[in-house]
């Protein structure tokens, strides 16, 4: 390799359970305009050192998994150029507010599990078309969630909030704002299953309204707004059952 | 039991133990680094909500001052002008512009976080969130002209 | 969460609120935070304008003046939401702060401390208004 190749250093967080390899290695990458963080970790794979573990799919900010703080940051590494930080050091390190499996791999059982108890699918009710017709949709009723369901899971929104960061058991501005993608479809009525689970302790409530998950959230889904919203609904559907009590099964 | 190798979580979700293969729980070392107590320091966005959060103990402040103001009324006009004098003394003024600095700067974040939480679609777009900031600010501007009118007047 | 059971022939009816009482704190919060940000800066401004040596301020403060401004009720329930709304509202935030800061301090403590504080203030407010 000739001299004259510009070099961004690049600082990686390192674990591996049971060994005593944590900390931080530094790796030389030649530097390229054209690149971002992602291709810097695929250089350091192939020719460095193999044995680093990440993820990574699509490569181009649609598929969610290359995840990582940069800088401090929680940024996906595929939107992330080496041209923002050069000359400076980059420091890659896992998602914040995770558990840490390996490097810079860290554990989304947790988040999946948060996901999953809002029920982020149609729930049927009355409004089931007979079998050979489809559900019919306005603009104006797409509208009202599209916003929502750009979300990719990506789960950076969890990295830059500072409750999820205090309180592990917080739902998260994914999981709400995908509860709320699926209340405001018109094609779907399972409005008060949700409700349920985001007007419990751990949902929507522990939200202090920091806004910094939709500052980093990379499809602009605004989990923050939908958040602001789901308490809304939220505080509506508890004084009404104070007003309007419902009889014990 | 075709369980796999990985640890199960017992039954709090996000608790420290987990029950591994053989039904026994074990801790969950793996680390989980997170943003600190001091996650307001991380950078500006962040800081600035942390004024956000503090305006609350400028407001609280400050009507403790009016209460107090209520009471030395109460407690008749000797104490009234006594209190007074002590409300208008330099390190209580400069206290008190502090209040109103974050007093200002509650008004201007709850009014401009207002459309996120109020969202209107306008057939397939929201409505700009001038519309529904504007009123807000209008309203405030013509309350606070009356109270200092009816107070100073 | 409160069961509330007034006789026997209730016992099909739990008047349970649904979901967590923090939905309860946050209404006050939100209806606070309106009344807070409307008039919370002209109050304190009025009180500023007499530490800068305007006369007319200082005069506006005068014993009498403000004795009969507020005899009349309507003043003194204003002045009595505006006080009580923007503490609940202070309170609520202060006791999330806390929270966020990660003071170490028990959730339902912080919150009857803090509720409770804002509450006994606006109590005495609501005596000396009432008693003025």
């Amino acid at each position: 390799m000739t001299v004259d190749t510009d070099i961004i250093p690049l600082r990686i967080s390192r674990y591996t359970e049971g060994q005593n390899t944590d900390g931080y290695d530094e790796y030389m990458v030649p530097y390229n305009e054209d690149w971002v963080v992602l291709d810097a970790l695929n250089y350091i794979k192939d020719y460095v050192d193999g044995s680093l573990a990440y993820r990574w799919s699509c490569r181009m900010g649609v598929c969610g998994s290359c995840g990582m703080m940069i800088n401090g940051k929680p940024k996906l590494t595929c939107s992330a150029f080496l041209s923002e930080y050069y000359p400076n050091p980059i420091v890659v390190e896992p998602l914040a507010n995770f558990r840490v499996e390996r490097d810079l791999i860290v554990d989304m059982e947790e988040f999946i599990h948060k996901l999953d108890s809002v029920k982020p699918w149609l729930i049927e009710g009355d409004s089931v078309p007979p079998p050979d017709q489809e559900y019919n949709q306005t603009p104006a009723q797409l509208a009202k969630y599209k916003q929502y369901s750009m979300c990719i899971n990506c789960t950076l929104c969890y990295s830059a909030c500072p409750v999820a960061s205090n309180e592990p058991e917080f739902i998260g501005p994914a999981a709400i704002a995908l509860a709320q993608r699926y209340n405001m479809d018109s094609r779907d009525s399972g409005k008060e299953q949700r409700l349920d689970i985001l007007m419990a302790n751990d949902g929507v409530w522990d939200c202090t309204f920091v806004g910094e998950c939709s500052n980093v959230c990379p499809k602009g889904v605004d989990p923050a707004a939908a958040i602001q919203q789901a308490k809304l609904d939220s505080a509506l559907a508890y004084a009404k059952s104070l007003v309007m009590p419902k009889r014990a099964r | 039991m075709n369980k796999s190798r990985r640890p199960r979580p017992s039954h709090n979700l996000h608790s420290n133990w987990w029950l591994n293969n053989t039904g026994y729980r074990q801790r969950d070392t793996r680390p989980r680094p997170d943003l600190g107590a001091t996650w307001w320091l991380r950078g500006p966005s962040y800081f600035l909500v942390f004024m956000r959060e503090l305006t609350s103990v400028f407001i609280t402040f400050y009507l403790i001052l009016f209460i107090g103001l209520i009471a030395a009324l109460y407690l008749g006009e000797q104490t009234y002008n006594d209190y007074m004098q002590l409300l208008w003394s330099a390190p209580l003024v400069a206290l008190q512009v502090l209040a109103l600095l974050f007093a200002l700067f509650h008004t201007v974040t709850w009014f401009n976080l207002t459309p996120k939480a109020v969202r209107i679609l306008k057939g397939e777009s929201p409505i700009p969130s001038l519309v529904l900031v504007a009123p807000l600010y209008l309203a405030w501007l013509g309350l606070s002209s009356v109270v200092l009118w009816i107070i100073l007047s | 969460m409160a069961r509330v059971k007034l006789c026997s022939s209730m016992d099909n009816i739990i008047l349970k609120p649904r979901g967590s009482n923090e939905a309860f704190f946050w209404l006050i919060f939100s209806g606070g935070g309106v009344v807070a940000a409307m008039l919370i800066p002209a109050l304190i401004a009025s009180t500023i304008l007499g530490g800068f040596g305007i006369e007319e301020a200082q005069n506006a403060f005068s014993y009498e003046r403000i004795h009969s401004l507020l005899s009349n009720w309507i003043a003194r329930i204003f002045i009595l939401i505006v006080i009580a709304a923007s503490l609940m509202h202070a309170a609520h935030r202060i006791r999330h702060t806390i929270h966020d800061t990660r003071i170490p301090v028990p959730y339902l403590i912080s919150a009857a401390v803090c509720y409770l504080s804002a509450l006994g203030a606006s109590g005495v407010a609501a005596l000396l208004l009432a008693t003025l």
